[in-house]
């Protein structure tokens, strides 16, 4: 394993971006970061800008509105870039699967990496998340 | 909450007032005609003491062909709430925005689900909707369907439209 690939995998940045959910798997999310839970034993920091970011964390069920604005932060994030997926809402469309204003999955609107599927999951689900992700970048 | 009522009733004329109902403890349901509505709320608001909006609610009754439209008021215990019933084919009620200022954003969310008109209000747009949705379509109608929604939006699609 070279050098580059080596600590890109030991130091994974993230962003977290919530489309339109009721807020319980971002609760989720944000108490995996906690020293009680502590995901940043794996290298991962909480940032602000999609322009210093690895990994882009996606909450909720993506609705008609939202969607355009979901996809320029996407093209914002320089290469290589990965997207995990957090919740039953973001995975299949949860409870509002036949509804008019929301598409059934996030990976409708950009391609998708991880799954963690849940209602809401627990902090060690996100972390069985991140681990797999990691995994699969060793792999690669 | 009954001497409410009972206060409402002589301020506006007995006749106005057509159904009275109390289902449980500390609420209360009110049917009045359309043309005494800014007179009701602006007396419930300045003299007896109901100041709190909680919202607006719309029902779509399609076999009684009429569309209905309840204003929830509070005082801090009890909540009275007004109902107001318009004909379905040309929904329009008068706004209370000069009375609430804050009632724009529920006359607003109203317009777009339903299409119920709220005449005098300043600016009627879409809130909750995507840009390039049509805008006839109004999706909690109880005779639309989601194949027809969906059908109409392919049409659109067809044609060009962004932002759907």
């Amino acid at each position: 394993m070279g050098l580059i690939k080596w600590s890109r995998i030991k130091s994974p940045w993230i962003l977290h971006f919530n489309t339109g959910a009721c807020n319980a798997c971002d609760i989720e999310v944000l108490a995996a970061l906690t020293p009680r839970f502590d995901v940043e034993r794996f290298g991962v920091l909480l940032k602000g800008s999609p322009r210093h970011s690895d990994v882009m964390v996606v909450t909720g069920s993506v609705t008609r509105q939202i969607k355009d604005r979901l996809y320029r932060v996407y093209e914002q994030m320089p290469e290589p870039k990965f997207v995990m997926v957090v919740g039953n809402c973001a995975t299949s469309g949860g409870v509002f699967q036949k509804c008019y204003h929301v598409y059934e999955g996030v990976d409708k609107v950009i391609p998708v990496d991880v799954y963690v599927p849940g209602c809401p999951p627990k902090p060690e689900a996100v972390i069985y998340g991140v681990v797999k992700l990691l995994e699969k970048l060793e792999k690669s | 909450m009954k001497e409410a009522v009972e206060k409402l009733g002589s301020h506006i004329g007995t006749e106005n007032v057509l159904e009275v109902k109390f289902p449980i403890a500390r609420k209360g349901f009110v049917l009045i005609k359309t043309e005494k509505l800014l007179d009701a709320i602006s007396y419930m608001i300045n003299e007896l003491n109901y100041r709190h909006l909680i919202t607006i609610t719309g029902i779509d009754l399609i076999k009684e062909n009429y569309f209905e439209v309840i204003y929830h008021l509070n005082d801090g215990i009890n909540t009275l709430s007004l109902r107001v019933r318009t004909p379905r084919d040309s929904p329009k009620v008068p706004t209370i925005t000069n009375i609430i200022p804050g009632a724009t954003l529920y006359e607003r969310e109203i317009h777009e689900l339903f299409g119920i008109v709220a005449e005098g209000h300043p600016k009627l747009e879409k809130l909750l909707l995507s840009e390039g949705w049509p805008e006839d379509v109004h999706p909690l109608r109880k005779d639309l369907s989601l194949e027809k929604i969906n059908q109409r939006l392919e049409e659109e699609k067809k044609k060009g439209v962004k932002g759907i």
